[in-house]
This record gives C-alpha cells, structure tokens and sequence, in this order.
C-alpha cells in the first residue's frame, strides 16, 4: 500500500472495482456529514443512525451506477437524504408538534443584543428548532436542512434533490416561511 | 407536490413577508433592502420575523456531533453489505472434484497467518484482520518512526503469498492499512 490521499472521485473508482477498503475510506470521511443531515430531518437520534446505516447499504448497492456527473458528495448527500425521508414517509402519522409549550417561548427570545446565551441554552434553542423542521412537510425539510445547515448552493442542491432549480427555489422559500411561521407560534406560546 | 404553502402574507407597502425573508437569508435585491430600512410596515413585519429567524441561524452554529460507536457500526454495516455480495465459498480444483473453502475460513486463515508474520516485527502492532473470501483487510498500529511503505508492503506480499500457498488462486486479494502511531517503543 503506498501512502497517499486520495480524493473521493479515487475512491468511488476504486470501490467500484471491488475495493472495499476504498469504500471504508468513505465510510470514514463521509459518516459524520451522513449522520448531521439525516438528523436533521428526522429529529431522532436513532433513526438518523438507522438512515445512515441504510445510506451506506445503498450506497454501495448503487456504486456500479454511479458515472461520475455529479460530486461523490453530492451523490452520498443524494443517498442520506432518500433514507432519512424513506423513513419519514414510513412513519406513522406523527403526533402535531405541540407549539403551545409556554416553557419553550424564552427560547425564542430575540437575543442578538441580549447577554451571550450559555451552551446548554443554544443546544436547547436549537433542539426547538429541530423539532420545528420536524414539522415541516418531508418535501420541505431537506430542501431547508442542505441549505441553512450545511449551506450548499441552490445548484447543488438542486442535483442533490434531482429538482430544478426554480422548483427548488420555491420549495426552499416555502420552508422557510413555513418555518418561521412555526417558530413564531411557538415563541408566542 | 401537494405541499401546504404557507400564506406569504401581502403587507400595506405592496411588498410581501416572503420578500422579507428572502431579506433576512440574505437573497433580496439591493432595491428592496433600501426600502425594508425605510418601510415602516416592513420594518414591523421584520420585528415578527428576526427572533425566529435568527434562532434558526443561532441554530445552525450548534453541531451535531455522530453518536460514538457509529462509525463503527457504519462500517460493519457497510462490509456486511459487500460480503453478502462475495459470500461464495472459494473453489479449489482437486483431482476428484472441487474443494468449498467458505468466507469465514479464509478469513481465520488470514487471521492466523497475519497474527504469524507481524509477531515477527516488533515495530508493529495487529489492531484488526476482516474481511470475506474476497478480500482481507489488516488494520495495524506502528512505533512512531517505523518505515511505513517498507513494513507495509512486505506484510502484504508475504501475507498474499502465505494465502496463495494455501489456497491457490482462491486466495483474497490483501490490503494492509495503518490506522495508528505508538510511542516508538511500544506499537
């Protein structure tokens, strides 16, 4: 074995001629992004780890697939985000996320210009918003997830979701108002 | 798509709370933000809106770390995947038909036979051998200064040629990895 890095394009090539510890290597790059995105659309630490468990399995079903016209991380962005809502839409029709929780109003305070929020209350305020996404329609929330947390373009995102642009444009606003619609709903409690 | 869309609500200047938004996330013309910041229905309107936006981008600071274990389990999950495509015994021709050699037992084999040849260099340490009847991978850990390439590719050629003497050209193929660097007197 010689030591070098290889780019994730190398690694695909390799993996898709039955290189399997070239596969590994992706495993081990690409997990942490996997598990971020999945968990964020799930809301659900252990289903987001089923997901990305699933990605991987279909990850390598779909290697001999892959022709290289999109990013390998486009296409392993693609593979999270079709497991994660695989298991949203086969969920049971949830419980309405209670937005009347006066508890959770402080959180929504506007605090750019207040005293620095401690991490516990950040982690928390952000768990309130996870759980707003959650309440998003499927269709919006990866849109929202790769744009606002892992801040990709509208084009990547775009050839991650197999959307037009326009179409995903429009799908990203809607999310959002839809989102701050939530939020404002909760913050009035 | 049949997605609800929530209404982007049209405010006494003309403009709208979806303009608005698209202010915020930083996507608006120059044009409209020159007016939002002499609008006073739209600066209203941005008043309703900031807390919630700007809990969602206070949000997305806060990472979300992988649960330890997972990746892990990611991988065995991922070598599960490919062994179920490589799970065939390996042939071996004999005079009197064929020799099944299962997945399983190539793998013991190559446990064996690496455990055999890196107790003979005491620079490097065996963290893991796995793999199927395809392929093995071995998982080492070295003394700080070790000549890596050297002690990497002399464990692979002599742990192919120990397999092939076995089992012929059934033999996996064979990756050696290092995944660690020790103390140079302690792998």
């Amino acid at each position: 074995m010689t030591e070098r890095v290889d780019t994730d394009r190398d690694l695909v090539s390799a993996a898709q001629r039955g290189d399997g510890v070239a596969f590994d290597e992706l495993v081990r790059r690409h997990t942490g992004a996997m598990y971020r995105v999945a968990f964020r659309i799930l809301n659900d630490r252990a289903e987001a780890e089923d997901a990305v468990q699933d990605a991987w399995v279909s990850a390598w079903r779909s290697l001999p697939r892959f022709r290289g016209d999109a990013a390998p991380t486009t296409w392993l962005y693609r593979v999270v985000t079709n497991a994660a809502l695989g298991r949203v839409r086969r969920r049971r029709p949830a419980v309405p996320v209670n937005t009347s929780d006066e508890a959770l109003s402080p959180l929504l305070s506007d605090r750019d210009s207040g005293d620095p929020a401690g991490h516990a209350v950040r982690c928390e305020e952000a768990e309130l918003v996870h759980r707003a996404i959650a309440a998003l329609e499927p269709s919006q929330r990866a849109p929202l997830v790769l744009r606002e947390f892992e801040g990709m373009s509208y084009e990547q995102i775009a050839e991650v979701l197999e959307v037009n642009t326009a179409a995903l444009r429009a799908r990203v606003h809607r999310a959002r108002l839809a989102l701050l619609e939530r939020l404002e709903e909760m913050r009035r409690g | 798509m049949g997605e609800s869309s929530p209404a982007a609500e049209r405010l006494a200047c003309g403009h709208t709370t979806g303009e608005l938004v698209e202010h915020l996330a930083g996507e608006a013309a120059p044009e409209f933000a020159a007016h939002a910041a002499g609008c006073p229905h739209c600066s209203a309107a941005l008043a309703e809106l900031a807390p919630g936006w700007s809990a969602l981008r206070r949000a997305t600071e806060v990472s979300v770390d992988a649960p330890s274990g997972l990746l892990d389990r990611a991988l065995r999950t991922a070598r599960r995947a490919r062994g179920r495509e490589s799970g065939d015994p390996a042939e071996i021709p004999q005079d009197c038909g064929a020799l099944r050699v299962a997945p399983r037992a190539t793998l013991v084999l190559a446990r064996r036979l690496s455990a055999q040849l890196i107790a003979r260099r005491p620079a490097a340490r065996l963290l893991s051998c796995t793999g199927d009847g395809r392929e093995v991978r071995v998982e080492l850990r070295v003394g700080y200064g070790t000549p890596i390439p050297e002690l990497v590719a002399g464990l692979q050629a002599e742990l192919a040629t120990a397999l092939r003497d076995v089992l012929g050209a059934a033999a996996p193929v064979v990756h050696v990895r290092v995944v660690d660097v020790a103390p140079a007197h302690e792998p």
